[in-house]
């Protein structure tokens, strides 16, 4: 724990996120005023002392959307990743484990699946479910199934070889003990810094999505829908949008420095090249 | 062929082979390469077998096939009488407790996720030993049986030394009360004081416990320590078996006569005549026509090039593989 | 080699064919009849049925796979709703606007990169590599519409060297159209890259034969040029090769941004006007244009490296 502090990404990623999540945490804290009360007379405001990040193009407050936007956005983005986690280092174990047929059939379908870029793949599959808080976990988890799939059947195929699987198999534990108690352990690691590297990457699935028009529907602010409603203003109001974008900017750099530091922090042979 | 004076073996092999498909990273086709080929031998009720022979020669492949911790690729294996590979997985799992393996490294063979608590309880949870207390009592018992001081129970394998952790292997392999243990170079990777305190140890435990043994080793003084009879094996093949007596006063095969002459001597006023061997172990890539032996065997003879020479009994169940076997000048100038 | 082509090319096969089953099944998660999401809110009921009758929505699931992965297999991508046209021609069209993006896109990213990259490792840990690994970094966590939307205000807008609507004609050239989402896209780009690059580079510097080289009195633009760069371009062929088709991702929100006539903005246009058998061909054009790609970088990556790995079991 204490040589994890020493890692500089580790800390700065690990502040970044920590501070993202106290203010979606305390939002009604931070805002001096409501998220959704229209004010169209003062729309557009730029920033001042009173409307730190100006009005939107209804005269709402930008600061207070954005506040509570990282509430949509962060329970969005890790509900989509543990949708991932759950599917993708389920089937890499088993695949990584019993290979063979399995192994072959699970493969495949990753494979067909990674055709699709990852926005694409949400594109479709949020406008043939629907655009709703739940769906939307859907369509941005299941583009990043692959990524935990991986890396659950790599680990899963380096260890499944190791003696004490051996060791396990020979005193009589069935295969479901050995991936859960011995195989699942140490795919976890590896697991957490996929997490990070999988939260940057639903963060900007959401913010994309809420680009196109396919965000969380209104008036519930999440990040993309923020983006959305500034983009058209970008010319004569840029902070809707500036704003905004900057924040989600910073929250992926947060858990990309994070689930960069880690990964250097579990495999040192790569430290001496990356810092 | 091999039983014709062994009354129910407690293992019985039969011809069992494993070939492996070695396959580049980018599936550019495959190859096969044999591991093990065509070995059979009984081992019998409380008997400890010795297996021994250089590393890569497939002694390990061997006895996870012998347990179908591996799958063979042909041949079969018994134990008391049941064939393993007609097993259901349930079946399977259950026979295992019987036939446990205590591996080479000591280190590997021990999860580093889990204390040394939780590694020997795992045999016990899995075969439903009684409740918590019962367990916790069983584990200082068999701690105690394997000289292991029992405050180390919460420690982790990586905090223990070599012989600890050895230790802690027998003594897990020990909970489900087998009677048939696999010893694959389980003194291999320890320092030489520490070797003979757990060789020790192991025949002391099956003589408290009535164990049958398969002891492999690439040390032949190792093995003719503890073993009743001994296999030598060479490339995946089978290539003399005999009694430890037999084997040592009449050397059939020039292989296990190099492998002999290699022993160190503790009398040092002795003068042995090392047979030292040409070429090196074949690649398994481009194994040898005829005799897999035939390009370092010192008496190679055109024959040997042609015919892969059979493996039988010379008399007195002194099995070996050679077109020469009792026609060769091999004594051991002890 | 031959061999090993055809075996790319022959594993490709069930990925295409797995494709089409994906998307033909994703469309069928439409709520409600398929054939009224297909003609729209404005068809009649009488429309509805014939269109039923005429796609055979009234068979069982099977039957209907089977038409239409056997007009899959003849080119036939259906009808779109909003052109009138058959969908695959709409797509054709539009497909080289994105094809020419993607292109300059990648390529100007990597040139960049290249550069970024040898600078960063030359320099390691002084301050050119720690400002052009805090840009990589950076650069790798803005969104792409984000940077394109900057790109607008500050090009379009205060430089006005670029048109706000990327599209050709009206006095528009054909580079000022690509100006403004290649840019977007090589920066994106050159981020990922970078890293990438400078990790490669400063394990080719660590061997042993880049000593030698620097021993035999090569001056350090040859050894860095020639005998690094080259050998470290292993590693960063196989980036560019996947990231070329992660690019099209990228493509739709670019396209969008910049009012770009591409597959992309066609894709997003789709959607929102509930064209779906365009939205199907879309996403099946673009899927099975990966899957070639990937081919050929597998195929570049054996070129490019002659060592075969081989792996196997424990013996």
């Amino acid at each position: 724990m204490k040589s994890m502090l020493s890692n500089k990404f580790i800390v700065i990623g690990g502040t970044i996120i920590v501070l993202m999540l106290l203010i979606a945490i305390f939002a009604p804290l931070l805002t001096p005023y409501e998220y959704g009360t229209v004010n169209l007379p003062n729309k557009h405001q730029p920033p001042s002392s009173e409307h730190v990040m100006g009005t939107d193009l209804y005269g709402r407050d930008v600061w207070c959307r954005i506040v509570y936007g990282a509430r949509i956005s962060l329970y969005v983005s890790f509900s989509a990743v543990a949708i991932a986690i759950i599917f993708g280092s389920f089937f890499g174990i088993i695949a990584g484990y019993l290979k063979g047929v399995v192994d072959i059939v699970f493969s495949r379908v990753i494979d067909i699946m990674m055709a699709f870029p990852p926005l694409l793949l949400s594109l479709i599959l949020g406008a043939c479910l629907g655009t709703s808080l739940q769906n939307m976990t859907i369509y941005i988890g299941v583009p990043l199934i692959p990524m935990f799939f991986r890396v659950s059947r790599g680990v899963t195929l380096n260890i499944g070889e190791r003696t004490y699987i051996m060791a396990a198999k020979s005193i009589g534990s069935s295969r479901l003990r050995i991936m859960m108690k011995h195989i699942l352990p140490n795919v976890l690691p590896q697991i957490f810094v996929v997490l990070s590297l999988g939260m940057g990457g639903a963060i900007l699935a959401e913010a994309a999505l809420g680009f196109l028009g396919l965000g969380v529907p209104q008036p519930t602010p999440s990040w993309g829908l923020i983006v959305n409603e500034g983009k058209l203003y970008m010319f004569s109001a840029p902070w809707t949008t500036g704003f905004s974008g900057a924040f989600i900017a910073l929250t992926v750099l947060g858990f990309n420095l994070l689930g960069d530091g880690l990964r250097d922090f579990l495999d040192p042979k790569l430290k001496h090249l990356e810092s | 062929m091999l039983t014709k004076n062994t009354d129910n073996p407690l293992v019985r092999l039969e011809n069992l082979s494993k070939v492996f498909s070695v396959h580049s990273s980018r599936g550019l086709g495959t190859t096969d390469i044999t591991a093990v080929k065509n070995v059979s031998f009984d081992i019998k009720k409380g008997e400890t077998f010795g297996l021994v022979g250089e590393s890569g020669c497939g002694k390990s492949t061997l006895s996870k096939i012998a347990l179908r911790l591996l799958n063979a690729t042909s041949g079969t294996a018994y134990y008391e009488g049941k064939d393993l590979y007609k097993m259901k997985y349930r079946e399977l799992v259950n026979i295992r407790r019987q036939m446990q393996v205590i591996f080479q490294d000591p280190y590997d063979s021990l999860n580093p996720r889990l204390s040394v608590e939780e590694l020997v309880a795992e045999p016990l949870i899995v075969h439903r030993y009684g409740n918590r207390a019962r367990r916790r009592e069983r584990i200082e018992e068999l701690f105690h049986q394997v000289g292991l001081p029992p405050q180390l129970m919460t420690r982790y394998p990586h905090q223990l030394s070599g012989g600890q952790r050895q230790r802690v292997c027998i003594a897990r392999s020990l909970t489900v009360s087998p009677s048939f243990i696999v010893c694959d170079e389980a003194v291999s990777a320890l320092d030489v004081s520490i070797q003979a305190q757990i060789l020790n140890l192991l025949l002391d435990l099956k003589r408290r416990f009535k164990l049958t043994y398969l002891f492999i080793s690439h040390d032949l003084s190792v093995v003719k320590f503890v073993s009743d009879r001994i296999g030598v094996m060479y490339f995946g093949r089978l290539v003399e078996l005999a009694d430890t007596e037999t084997l040592f006063s009449r050397v059939l095969h020039p292989y296990t006569h190099a492998l002999l002459s290699a022993v160190p001597d503790p009398d040092p006023d002795t003068q042995k005549r090392r047979v030292l061997l040409g070429g090196s172990v074949p690649s398994l890539f481009n194994p040898p026509s005829g005799c897999v032996f035939h390009n370092r065997c010192p008496f190679t003879e055109p024959i040997c090039s042609e015919e892969e020479p059979p493996f039988i009994d010379m008399g007195n169940s002194h099995f070996a593989a050679c077109h020469f076997a009792g026609k060769l000048n091999l004594k051991i100038d002890f | 080699m031959k061999k090993y082509i055809l075996s790319r090319v022959l594993f490709a096969l069930p990925t295409i064919i797995g494709v089409f089953i994906v998307v033909f099944f994703v469309v069928r998660l439409i709520p409600g009849d398929p054939a009224s999401a297909m003609l729209g809110p404005k068809a009649t009921t009488a429309q509805i049925e014939q269109y039923r009758e005429h796609h055979g929505l009234n068979e069982p699931v099977y039957v209907q796979f089977g038409v239409a992965f056997k007009k899959f297999i003849k080119g036939d991508l259906g009808q779109s709703l909003s052109w009138y046209r058959p969908a695959r021609d709409v797509i054709m069209e539009r497909l080289p606007r994105s094809a020419e993006l993607a292109f300059f896109g990648v390529l100007f990213g990597t040139i960049a990169a290249l550069i970024f990259g040898v600078i960063a490792a030359v320099y390691r840990g002084r301050w050119p590599d720690l400002l052009l690994t805090s840009f990589a970094t950076l650069g790798m966590s803005l969104p792409m519409f984000y940077i394109g939307l900057w790109i607008l205000v500050i090009f379009a807008m205060k430089l006005k060297i670029i048109p706000v609507i990327s599209t050709l004609g009206g006095g528009v050239s054909y580079w000022q159209s690509l100006l403004g989402p290649v840019l977007a896209l090589a920066l994106s780009e050159s981020a990922l890259l970078t890293r990438t690059t400078r990790s490669s580079m400063l394990e080719v510097l660590n061997e042993d034969y880049i000593r030698t080289a620097r021993s035999k009195g090569l001056t350090e633009r040859i050894v860095l040029f020639k005998h690094a760069l080259g050998n470290a371009l292993i590693p960063i062929v196989t980036v560019v090769g996947y990231s070329l088709a992660t690019v099209f991702g990228g493509a739709i929100v670019l396209e969008t941004v910049f009012a770009r006539n591409g597959v992309g903005k066609l894709l997003v246009d789709a959607i929102h006007v509930r064209d779906y058998p365009l939205v199907q061909g879309t996403t099946i054009v673009i899927a099975i244009l990966i899957v070639l790609i990937n081919i050929v970088t597998d195929i570049v990556y054996g070129v490019v490296d002659p060592r075969i790995r081989v792996t196997g079991e424990e013996r």
